[in-house]
């Protein structure tokens, strides 16, 4: 089970794409990063920084904000306590198993 | 390699002692006897002290070309960019550098500065100008650090700096470091005590005549998709900085025996801790001879000489 900070958001979430990087049309992230830097113009760094940009915006628009961080609603109803005990009905809950 | 930070009357002796070198004779003698006195390192490359290497020069240019070329973030960033993507590629094999780690490496290290750089664009922290006119900008230190060895040379300090900053009219060294872990308040609370934060708090008064009241650390958690961040204020009082100076001589007396004896005791409480000792198989073998030529075999020579290399082992 991998920790929670590592998949955040959980990394199966479908995400977004920016308006910017559309419009851009940036070269891939893939091809910049393998490229040798010294062939690399001003537009590929931009695009660099557009691609990185672009994957803040997409996970601020999907993340939730971390445990620690979340404020609670004060109007929210409580939740029931898990560990509260059932109350048997014997009828459903033996002859249903 | 010469390393220049020792005595030149006795080799085993540092005499200009930085962060990184006190504290690791603070975690364990044998420990800074191998890293520090010896000069050794595992064969592997230590990805965290080189994705904090660059993290710390890319916010480091940042801020030069900001201030003293006055250039706008976005062309003060593409430069930070594009001197990292050069710093990051690996000429002799012609490929990009490859950390090994799913946590930093080049990608998570370009988004990390772009995303830090980009939230503190417009930072309140203003860069502080030193007594010369300079901006208060990449800061080698040394300064005396009030004892003396027994061959009569004088304890130095020494390190550098990343900036030291003007907060609410106050004076403050600010500096990054990069964590895993979520950063709140328990994070923070580390650095109190903590050796680095107390020199560079002395530094800044000392070495730089501000009257710095102490660090303001900017914590990077780097996960595998997302950096955040946060900025945190640590403090030091007067009396907190005089008693660090008293400890400081016993440390140093310490170090001081260790060399003229020639004589490094383990610490074995420490074996386990920050992650494990990178030096547990010497420590472990069976008898000196073997632990010999462990260090000597699988360990590769890496001098750490702070008056050329400051910087930290974070």
């Amino acid at each position: 089970m991998p920790n929670e900070q590592d998949t955040y958001p959980p990394a199966t979430r479908s995400l977004p794409t920016s308006d910017a990087l559309s419009e851009a049309s940036p070269t891939s992230m893939q091809e910049l990063f393998s490229r040798n830097p010294e062939y690399m113009v001003d537009k590929n760094i931009d695009d660099i920084v557009l691609h990185m940009r672009d994957l803040r915006l997409r996970l601020e628009a999907t993340a939730t904000p971390p445990r620690h961080a979340r404020v609670k609603d004060p109007n929210a109803p409580p939740k029931a306590s898990p560990r509260q005990k059932r109350v048997l009905d014997f009828d459903e809950d033996f002859f249903n198993s | 390699m010469l390393n220049t930070s020792f005595s030149q009357k006795l080799p085993t002796l540092q005499i200009y002692v930085d962060a990184s070198s006190l504290t690791e004779f603070k975690i364990c003698p044998r420990r800074y006897y191998y890293s520090i006195v010896m000069g050794r390192q595992p064969m592997a490359e230590s990805i965290h002290l080189t994705f904090g290497i660059l993290l710390h020069k890319a916010a480091e240019l940042y801020h030069i070309r900001r201030f003293t070329k006055a250039e706008g973030h976005a062309d003060a960033l593409r430069e930070v960019i594009r001197w990292l993507m050069n710093a990051t590629w690996d000429r002799e094999a012609n490929r990009p550098w490859t950390s090994g780690d799913k946590y930093k490496n080049r990608f998570t290290l370009v988004r990390t500065v772009v995303w830090y750089l980009d939230k503190y664009q417009e930072d309140e922290l203003r860069t502080a100008i030193l007594k010369d006119g300079r901006p208060a900008v990449e800061l080698p230190f040394t300064m005396d650090a009030g004892y003396t060895a027994f061959t009569g040379e004088e304890f130095m300090l020494c390190g550098k700096l990343d900036r030291i900053v003007t907060f609410k009219s106050d004076y403050y060294v600010a500096d990054i470091k990069t964590t895993q872990s979520t950063i709140g308040d328990y994070y923070f609370k580390k650095y109190t005590p903590d050796n680095q934060v107390t020199i560079y708090n002395l530094a800044g008064n000392v070495a730089f005549e501000l009257p710095v009241q102490g660090l303001i650390i900017d914590g990077c958690q780097i996960a595998i998709e997302f950096s955040r961040f946060e900025r945190g204020l640590i403090e030091r009082t007067e009396a907190q900085m005089l008693e660090w100076q008293e400890e400081l001589g016993y440390w140093l007396m310490n170090m001081n025996t260790c060399a003229e004896q020639d004589y490094w005791p383990k610490n074995d409480s420490a074996c386990n801790m920050y992650g494990g000792c990178p030096f547990r198989s010497v420590c472990s073998q069976r008898n000196p001879t073997a632990a010999q030529k462990v260090i000597e075999g699988a360990y590769r020579e890496r001098v750490w000489d702070p008056l050329k290399n400051r910087t930290s082992f974070e």
